[in-house]
């Protein structure tokens, strides 16, 4: 994996309740995890073939960052947490 | 280090040899304990373990941290010890290498913050200081991406 430096996304839509949004789980990319091991946290966490979690992470690589889940809060909370728990690093934002 | 075969050995469905030699387990026995006391002390090495989830909401960051704050560091401080634990054992379960493969996890991204480890990085020269260190976080990859080939196997496809 590479390094990469996490940008804050546009919000337009202020006037939207937490509720009324989904929310987005966003993997970042950094230069220590192994390509295999985000590969298997993935599959492990959220029950992904290989293919989706191999593009997920390649993704990632690539691009420095990839949506990995979305959904209400609380869901894309338990989400971010279980992934911090295997070392991920993973931010959450507003579906806009 | 080198050796004659991999670390790990499949014994059964559900059951691993543990191959690692005295050496390797003095070493790693000691890694968890320099991690532990990093979080003790509030190392900034130790940073990626806490990664924030609201990196530009420092509302929401400090009420997610304050809800789940503690359990992230007793998840990291249990997959350190459950690692030290089973590190003589003979045989090992797949939950056993899964505590591994975590925490080898931490302690590369606490070392390999420390190093200050990026993509396309070249082997430091032994004259280097950090040549020791980054050697071992070499070892830990390798070891790391050996017990991954048995952790995926778990996977039906």
């Amino acid at each position: 994996m590479g390094s990469t430096t996490i940008t804050r996304p546009e919000i337009t839509t202020e006037d939207v309740t937490d509720l009324d949004r989904e929310w987005r789980v966003v993997v970042w990319n950094d230069p220590i995890n192994l390509i295999s091991y985000v590969i298997y946290v993935l599959r492990l966490t959220f029950g992904y073939s290989l293919a989706k979690a191999t593009e997920l992470t390649m993704e990632v690589h690539n691009n420095g960052r990839s949506i990995v889940s979305s959904g209400p809060r609380e869901k894309a909370e338990t989400d971010a947490h279980a992934l911090h728990g295997y070392g991920l690093w993973a931010t959450l934002e507003r579906d806009l | 280090m080198n050796r004659q075969h991999g670390p790990i050995g499949r014994l059964g469905p559900n059951l691993f040899e543990n191959r690692l030699e005295e050496a390797e387990v003095e070493l790693l026995t000691i890694l968890p304990d320099v991690v532990n006391e990093a979080m003790e002390m509030n190392s900034p090495y130790v940073a990626r373990l806490f990664p924030p989830t609201y990196p530009f909401e420092p509302d929401s960051q400090k009420d997610f941290e304050s809800m789940v704050g503690e359990s992230l560091i007793e998840r990291h401080r249990g997959l350190l010890t459950g690692f030290t634990s089973t590190l003589r054992q003979k045989q090992l379960s797949h939950n056993d290498l899964a505590t591994w493969v975590g925490a080898i996890n931490d302690i590369r991204l606490v070392l390999g913050s420390a190093l200050e480890v990026y993509e396309g990085m070249d082997d430091p020269d032994e004259s280097d200081p950090r040549y020791q260190d980054y050697m071992i976080y070499n070892y830990l990859s390798w070891l790391q991406g050996s017990i991954l080939d048995f952790l995926s196997e778990q996977f039906s496809e």
